[in-house]
């Protein structure tokens, strides 16, 4: 499981305050706790539903996360005269092997929405060799959905820098970028031009594919623009126990996932954009694709398909690019080499210190100062630190 | 077979293109592999998502680059036998 970098303590603390989620999941652990029961909290970040898992009588909680947020839980439970009862592994789920099975397992590794980097994956690898049988998996199950949406506000900021400025600059290059962004929302029901349809179940007790490929078809309900497609989850922690980020409901952490069309076609009520929509996991990320084309309402098609993907709105410099294509033929360079005669002295078991020392002796060419090796190592090794 | 050149090809649905200056990346959807393409290569993939034939874009290539006409060809027939080949473009 990753986490994307840049989650402040700050930002933990909204996720305390966001409801009704929070009380959601603590009402969810409290049913599913039972006294002296194994709880796994996966993506325990700063650990609160570890904290909340002993509180409800848990007799072993092992949290794991790999951010060093979770350097924060010894005190919580300290605090809260937890200590002995909480176990961290600071690492991915899927390095961890477990000396008994959980009873109960609790996540939230969403992001915007539920296809979220390696989510899927750790979920389904969590219900095979973490969890008990007869075990409880926190959340069970999401439902994704989609429909049209009518957001001028969005549309004009990913058109109107690009294709007008007060300037007189010729920035048109950039608009086919801005144009598949895939953009963060907090939409009402007003800002809804359909009735949502069903993109994805998906339940965490049986899922194993984190990639979906959808066909919808969306009727507009009156006439006017549609500036894209909208995306939210209904949440169900538990049998009963649920939530969604859905327009019209409490604004959650999440937010929505707002695909924009583009050119913002303008449809006359009954007419439909029918949309293949696509999500597939691409290394950590996920790249949407939403192939669309306008129908109308007796369902024959009207204008050109149209192709948009978040992968079109990466810049990426054409090095780069080569860079990750099949045809390339990696050179190696000076710092390539450095990497690897520091991985070669870690594996003799030297200290941090012998290993620099022995790399400034090695390329004093490279690494002028013990420092300069010093860091380089640091940093070289840094990339394999959890 | 009919020549390569003058056939009509559509891009696999399996195929997302980005342009970056006059170099173009494809990302192979089903297999998340990125495939590179060059200046040429870039200009008949765009010459493809409008629907011509490979052969249209000769001329202008040749009128661009110092190239003999015969070798022109024998590339780009090898670029589009890649590009079948790895599932990015099919006969249309």
């Amino acid at each position: 499981m990753t986490r994307p970098a840049g989650y402040s303590v700050y930002d933990y603390g909204q996720m305390i305050t966001c409801e009704p989620r929070m009380s959601i999941y603590a009402e969810a652990l409290r049913r599913a706790v039972t006294p002296g029961c194994t709880v796994i909290d996966l993506g325990a970040a700063f650990g609160v539903f570890a904290l909340l898992a002993c509180k409800y009588g848990a007799g072993h909680v092992i949290a794991i996360e790999p951010d060093p947020s979770i350097e924060l839980l010894m005190p919580l439970a300290k605090a809260n005269g937890v200590a002995d009862r909480i176990t961290i592994i600071r690492d991915i789920s899927t390095n961890y092997t477990p000396e008994t099975k959980a009873d109960v397992i609790v996540s939230d590794c969403r992001g915007t929405v539920s296809l979220f980097q390696h989510h899927i994956a750790t979920l389904a690898d969590a219900r095979a060799r973490l969890l008990a049988p007869g075990g409880t998996l926190l959340p069970m199950r999401d439902t994704l959905k989609i429909a049209l949406a009518n957001w001028p506000e969005t549309h004009r900021g990913a058109s109107q820098p690009w294709l007008r400025n007060k300037f007189g600059l010729d920035l048109s290059a950039g608009h086919s970028y801005a144009a598949n962004v895939e953009l963060k929302a907090y939409l009402k029901p007003r800002h809804l031009r359909s009735a949502p349809d069903v993109l994805a179940v998906l339940d965490y007790r049986a899922i194993t594919e984190p990639n979906i490929d959808v066909p919808v078809e969306l009727t507009a309900d009156r006439d006017g623009p549609i500036h894209g497609l909208l995306v939210w989850f209904d949440a169900e922690i538990a049998e009963g126990l649920g939530y969604s980020n859905a327009p019209g409901q409490p604004e959650l952490v999440y937010g929505q996932m707002f695909l924009p069309l583009s050119g913002s076609p303008r449809l006359a009520e009954g007419e439909r954009i029918a949309a293949r929509v696509r999500a597939t996991l691409v290394g950590n990320d996920y790249i949407w694709t939403w192939d669309w084309q306008v129908r109308d309402a007796a369902g024959q098609t009207r204008g050109k398909p149209v192709r948009q993907s978040s992968f079109k709105a990466r810049l990426h410099s054409p090095k780069e690019l080569a860079n990750v294509s099949n045809q390339h033929v990696p050179q190696l360079d000076a710092r390539m080499m450095l990497d690897r005669d520091c991985l070669a002295l870690v594996g003799e078991g030297r200290t941090l210190d012998a290993i620099a020392r022995a790399l400034q002796e090695r390329h004093p060419e490279h690494l002028p100062t013990y420092k300069a090796a010093l860091d380089h190592a640091a940093l070289c090794l840094g990339h394999y630190r959890n | 077979m009919s020549d390569l050149l003058h056939s009509q090809w559509r891009i696999s649905d399996q195929a997302i293109a980005n342009a970056v200056a006059d170099e173009t990346v494809i990302l192979h959807l089903g297999n998340g592999t990125y495939y590179g393409l060059d200046p040429i290569g870039a200009k008949l993939w765009e010459a493809l998502e409008a629907g011509e034939r490979p052969a249209a874009i000769c001329p202008a290539l040749l009128d661009t680059y110092d190239v003999a006409p015969e070798r022109l060809e024998a590339d780009l027939r090898e670029l589009l036998e890649d590009l079948a080949a790895n599932d990015l473009i099919e006969p249309a």
